[in-house]
């Protein structure tokens, strides 16, 4: 069923732009709920599984407008914890740590990077703009740093892994 | 090794939350594609997660479709509680009399040529000049379905077996037809849909012009003439014996771009009218990008992007709405 294949897969898409788990999933489920609705004007000619990636991608981006419209307004510090705010249990302090100290023995610029896109939460394009750099080479720096990172960290990554899969 | 390079940047946009949606379905695919792509993934995911300590949500899924369908539950609660009342039958059966009456009198009081039509092939090639100027030699034993609204809300025609093409074209009303699983929907054309004898294959030729073949499950193929493709129903599945040539699709970006300018590009690029309802719609700002979608599509993104609306007008479309959900 369109649905249940594609909720999940969307819901994180949608997470991975407005980082709200519950915006995320109210616009995934509000973009059915208005295919349905709608499901008799819509001519949708294209792939609907483009449809909807689209439609989720557009509405993400609005809702980021929207959110940044309401911070400039309401208090900034409200905005920032309901941003942040994690009911998940912290990770493991070693895990962290060796993360940390893997992104420390990163390539100069790799490293600025990933920092600037991870800690400030920085666009690639303000990345770009920053260091006086191309999109590309933000990208392709993004990548390098994932891929040095993983390869450092994957028996521990693993390991937590194996845990994960007991719990879901 | 470019393939991994490949994969890490578009992991990485992905988690950063810059990639477009065509390279998150790329990603989701690839990820599918093993168990092994599905864990490198996750270990890339898990540095992102803790690195920056935001947790990918891991969503109920039954739940949240159960939350959907609650407005259908409660219709069929509704259906429900009339079998326990002898007086809503009662209703229903007066409402079901008065609609039969009135279909009968709406059957009666039709003007001559508004009804369904088919024509049927039998032993010989058959031509049919449709209302809207088209030609169609419907191949022996093939039958082709118009119903009543054709050229008015609608052109599309439902096609069993094989036949040729001769459209004209209008770009408010493209002309479709549906092969049954598959649709041939014609870009200003002349082309040719020849089906097997157990109507499991389908061969689309396109003589002139261009054609857009799709299908429900997310199909989607430009033909361009003299473009030949072979659609395999069963497998759902396009085939192209010959090399593709498409034009340059026409591509926009918009980046925070008001909806008076989206309008204005958007009539150029694709030679129609687009009104507003209330002006000031066109101050509403858009985020998003096209690339090759019909006119259709890029109504429905743009006005479903604001919460907004739209209706063919005879000049092109006009946007309804009063204001726009930013």
């Amino acid at each position: 069923m369109l649905f249940k294949q594609y909720y999940q897969p969307l819901v994180n898409y949608c997470f991975t732009i407005v980082k709200d788990r519950d915006d995320a999933e109210d616009i995934v489920q509000q973009t059915f709920a208005s295919i349905w609705q709608k499901k008799e004007e819509l001519d949708i000619q294209t792939s609907v599984k483009s449809y909807l990636y689209r439609a989720v991608h557009n509405a993400g981006l609005n809702k980021i407008k929207q959110n940044k419209v309401r911070a400039s307004y309401a208090s900034d510090a409200q905005y920032t914890m309901r941003m942040h705010t994690s009911h998940e249990p912290s990770e493991p302090d070693e895990l962290k740590e060796k993360i940390s100290a893997a992104i420390d023995q990163l390539p100069e610029q790799c490293g600025k990077i990933f920092r600037m896109s991870r800690f400030e939460e920085m666009k690639y394009q303000e990345i770009a703009d920053t260091l006086g750099l191309s999109v590309k080479t933000v990208e392709n720096q993004m990548g390098k740093a994932l891929k040095i990172l993983r390869e450092t960290l994957k028996d521990h990554l693993a390991i937590v892994l194996i845990f994960l899969n007991e719990i879901y | 090794m470019k393939d991994t390079e490949y994969i890490d940047e578009l992991i990485g946009k992905y988690l950063a939350g810059e990639a477009s949606p065509d390279e998150a379905i790329a990603l989701d695919d690839w990820k599918n594609q093993s168990k092994g792509n599905l864990e490198y993934f996750e270990q890339c995911l898990r540095i992102f997660e803790i690195s920056s300590g935001q947790k990918f949500p891991r969503s109920n899924v039954n739940q949240a479709w159960k939350k959907l369908n609650l407005e259908n539950k409660q219709q069929e609660t509704k259906v429900v509680s009339f079998n326990n009342n002898r007086w809503y039958w009662r209703i229903a059966a007066s409402l079901v009399l008065l609609v039969g009456l009135t279909a009968a009198l709406v059957y009666l009081l039709r003007s001559p040529g508004t009804e369904n039509l088919a024509y049927e092939a039998d032993n010989t090639t058959k031509q049919v000049a449709l209302t809207d100027q088209s030609n169609i030699n419907i191949a022996p034993h093939s039958r082709l379905e118009v119903d009543q609204n054709f050229g008015h809300t609608h052109r599309t025609v439902k096609l069993k077996g094989s036949a040729y093409f001769d459209v004209t074209h209008d770009d408010k009303l493209p002309f479709t037809v549906d092969a049954g699983k598959v649709y041939v929907k014609d870009i200003g054309t002349k082309f040719n849909i020849s089906s097997s004898a157990n109507n499991d294959t389908l061969v689309i030729t396109v003589d002139e012009g261009t054609v857009l073949l799709f299908d429900s499950l997310g199909t989607s193929l430009t033909l361009n003439a003299p473009q030949e493709a072979i659609y395999v129903k069963s497998l759902a599945q396009v085939i192209t014996p010959t090399k593709e040539t498409s034009p340059v699709p026409l591509h926009f970006d918009f980046e925070s771009t008001s909806l008076n300018d989206v309008i204005n590009q958007v009539e150029t690029g694709y030679k129609v009218n687009i009104g507003l309802e209330n002006p000031a719609l066109g101050r509403c700002l858009i985020t998003t990008s096209f690339t090759g979608q019909d006119i259709e599509t890029v109504m429905t993104v743009i006005t479903e992007t604001l919460g907004l609306t739209y209706v063919r007008t005879p000049e092109g479309y006009l946007i309804k709405g009063q204001q726009c959900n930013q």
